[in-house]
């Protein structure tokens, strides 16, 4: 089924609509779409060759799994139901898809998809995959080696039947990225529920769409200010409607610092200079695999501090296997700075009302207790 | 007929005891040493005098003194959860609970140096808790991946290595070696030599093509010869210590007395009935379970990873530039192991090699890295005529350990090879 966004509805609405539809978001823009998946894909890049990116790890389970039999239980919610999909065909329409390799879930993704080619089981018309194979490291070496895999996904963009990026067309791109940031910022009034659909929406569609629907669901909202304790989210990619509307009756999320939250789209998107847009990605603290580690954890604090939270809040899908790390590192150097910390503990992809259910009540007994 | 250990058995693990002692005694001294992960250049050490502790070597001495379960307890009472890894982390768990006196030998000193490839998500966030508990300077080495992977990596790895692993990711790895170099320069106050690397870097060569040779052996011959309780630290100790002259020496005298045990017909069970591999890990905490079968049903295992991986994942051509050789060895050595097309390729291939009836496939829920591709590989081998048993359960951990659980679950299987072969 594909969903076409109509032009007659609220923009927020719109927004909406499209971050439900995600990937099967009818394609009115004429332009080649490049799948993405993971964080840490310079997408003003792939634009600026003329195409959209769509990011492919969004979707719903299918009925029919092909893949089953060689997808281990410990396999990423996300990276599963794209394997399965991948293999149903519903992203033969796409002119090839790009993967994050320090994004755990896409390297899996893209090795899983990569062999399931490899031995000749995927449907005819499967578009070409591509690992981007940047490092996040910004040593000399690693500098250089970036700059080639930069170059490296060009050229694959270029094999794909997609234009050379111009300097003029990753100007426009950035220009545009630093306009829809804006919005993004001004979109933090919305509750989080809310404003985690009109960012993600922008997964799915043009970054120039997603600004001009932005601005307009942001005049059109009421921009009383919302009061309540202040929440930080940290912890695995979460998106779930429930989870963050569970959370706007908590309090307000001002620090959604998590793959699915604020991390996207990076920072390095408003950088129309390609060295100075590989600095910025290559020394991104919200990726866990940055080299100094440390950084990441600093990074997570820094930004609760910024954003003055009462409280952070802790989630884990059931496979994490690297954010559970940080957990009491995180949770000290919180509570130096006078911050409350919650773990909820692992949740399913989709958690149910029970789970949701006792995560308030913690968070309210949490917010009750003195600090 | 009662099995025997081979004589170079007991060398070795005295020799490895002996070394953690001479260790300590050093490092009181003011040796400095390297704590490091498996898939890191060991070589810059060695060539340059560094005393190095391996990562998952600490790890099974740990889990073999059963210590396992204390510290994975002690773990979650600290905040981390049960589901992180725990035979990278084992070490770090016990370094953190702090009391050295429960460790083996007495635990080890605070290293100089700590370092990690960052082949697996989580080793960068271990090793960075353990330089913060320690102060050791912490080197952590890229990991981008292989987009394109050979399933025959192991032909093509000898010799065409640049091609197969690519040339900016050599580049790469060689940049992040002359770093580490100049670190442990700056730490020891030695100089690294070109030409001595080069000299042992062909000792290495000369070890590895030892253990070629002993794994021949123990696949040809008419029945397998030696226990892989025996075989992993006849390889694995000289492998901490590779191309040292022991080393050389150890590798010798373990081919030569499997040589001898061959030639005079001794093997792990008088009527070989079936021949079994274990895919994965050591079972560092049970390693008596790989001699479970043999009575009841003439089933001997005869083929673990470590053997074999000598020759297949270390032996590389200098081509001229012994660094860039020793980047090729590692620079996708781990992944070798756990990715799709090569782990399936290499598992299909070693089970032909061996004549393996039934393979046991050790896939450890919590440590994903070494798991990834196993049932990849288990579908690979089905299709080889390999008959595949999935162990859910990790290599440091007994408390998921039910052995006469699967004992009960491999029992019927080995019941039907027998069948199948007409030798009930």
């Amino acid at each position: 089924m594909t969903t076409v966004i109509g032009q007659t509805a609220a923009a927020g609405e719109l927004l909406e609509s499209a971050c439900a539809a995600a990937d099967r978001l009818g394609d009115s823009e004429s332009l080649p779409r490049i799948g993405l998946f993971g964080l840490g894909v310079p997408e003003g890049l792939v634009a600026a060759a003329g195409s959209v990116c769509i990011h492919v790890n969004f979707g719903a389970s299918p009925d029919n799994e092909p893949m089953r039999d060689v997808i281990e239980p410990f396999v990423d919610h996300e990276v599963r139901v794209f394997l399965n999909r991948f293999a149903l065909g519903d992203f033969n329409g796409l002119a090839g898809v790009v993967f994050a390799r320090d994004d755990a879930a896409a390297l899996t993704a893209y090795q899983y998809a990569t062999e399931w080619v490899r031995q000749g089981r995927a449907p005819v018309g499967t578009p070409p995959l591509f690992l981007f194979n940047l490092v996040h490291s910004r040593t000399v070496a690693a500098q250089k080696f970036n700059r080639i895999q930069c170059d490296k996904l060009v050229n694959f963009l270029v094999r794909v039947g997609l234009d050379r990026p111009g300097d003029a067309a990753m100007s426009a791109m950035a220009a545009l990225s630093r306009r829809r940031d804006g919005l993004l910022q001004a979109a933090r009034a919305v509750p989080g529920a809310l404003t985690t659909q009109w960012r993600n929406a922008g997964r799915f569609m043009s970054v120039a769409a997603h600004t001009e629907l932005l601005e307009r669901a942001v005049a059109d909202f009421d921009r009383a200010e919302r009061a309540g304790p202040r929440l930080g989210l940290v912890g695995s990619a979460v998106d779930d409607p429930g989870f963050l509307a569970m959370l706007d009756r908590v309090g307000v999320l001002v620090a959604d610092l998590q793959a699915y939250g604020q991390f996207w789209p990076g920072a390095w998107e408003q950088k129309a200079d390609i060295e100075a847009m590989l600095d910025v990605l290559s020394g991104d603290p919200s990726c866990p695999r940055i080299v100094p580690p440390q950084n990441h954890r600093q990074s997570l604090v820094d930004r609760v501090v910024a954003a003055e939270c009462d409280l952070v809040v802790c989630q884990l899908a059931q496979t994490d296997d690297t954010f559970g790390w940080e957990l009491p590192a995180l949770k000290a150097a919180l509570a130096a700075h006078g911050i409350r910390f919650v773990h909820l503990g692992f949740r399913d992809h989709r958690p149910d009302a029970d789970w949701l259910a006792g995560a308030e009540q913690k968070l309210v007994q949490a917010l009750e207790a003195a600090p | 007929m009662t099995y025997q250990p081979l004589a170079a058995t007991a060398a070795a693990t005295d020799y490895q005891r002996n070394w953690v002692k001479q260790l300590r005694t050093q490092i009181t001294s003011g040796t400095q040493y390297a704590f490091v992960n498996a898939d890191t250049p060991h070589e810059l050490f060695h060539a340059m005098d560094m005393p190095i502790v391996t990562n998952q070597w600490w790890s099974a001495v740990i889990a073999a003194k059963q210590l396992s379960q204390y510290y994975f307890d002690y773990m979650q009472a600290e905040g981390f959860h049960e589901r992180l890894a725990r035979y990278s982390s084992l070490p770090l768990i016990a370094e953190l609970e702090g009391d050295a006196e429960r460790q083996p030998w007495g635990g080890l000193p605070k290293p100089a140096m700590l370092c990690a490839r960052l082949s697996a998500d989580d080793h960068g966030k271990i090793f960075s808790l353990w330089a913060e508990q320690t102060g050791a300077h912490l080197t952590l080495l890229s990991a981008p991946a292989v987009p394109d992977p050979d399933p025959e990596w192991w032909s093509r790895a000898r010799v065409d290595w640049e091609e197969l692993y690519h040339t900016d990711r050599l580049d790469l790895m060689v940049g992040e070696f002359e770093t580490l170099i100049a670190d442990i320069e700056a730490l020891t106050g030695r100089r690294f030599d070109p030409e001595a690397f080069a000299r042992y870097m062909d000792a290495i060569d000369r070890q590895e093509a030892i253990f070629e040779e002993a794994s021949d052996l123990v696949a040809t011959a008419p029945q397998c010869p030696i226990r892989i309780a025996e075989q992993i630290p006849n390889v694995m100790i000289p492998q901490w210590h590779r191309g040292s002259d022991w080393a050389i020496d150890h590798a010798q005298r373990f081919r030569d007395e499997l040589a001898e045990r061959v030639e005079a017909g001794v093997s792990v069970v008088e009527d070989e009935k079936i021949r079994m591999m274990w895919i994965g890990a050591g079972l560092w905490f049970d390693t008596s379970f790989y001699a479970a079968f043999e009575e009841s049903h003439g089933a001997a295992f005869v083929w673990s990873m470590y053997l074999p991986f000598a020759a297949d994942g270390y032996r590389r051509a200098s081509n001229g530039d012994p660094l860039r050789a020793l980047a090729a060895r590692v620079s996708a050595m781990n992944e070798q192991l756990h990715q799709p097309p090569w782990i399936n390729a290499w598992m299909v291939e070693q089970a032909r090699k061996y004549r393996i009836d039934v393979a046991l496939m050790l896939i450890p829920q919590h440590d994903r890295f070494s798991g990834h591709g196993s049932l990849y590989a288990k579908a690979a081998l089905e299709a080889a005529g390999v008959k595949v048993i999935e162990v859910w359960s990790d290599m440091v951990d007994q408390r998921d350990w039910d052995r006469d659980a699967v004992v009960r679950r491999i029992t019927p299987v080995l019941d039907a090879v027998l069948e199948e072969k007409h030798l009930t």
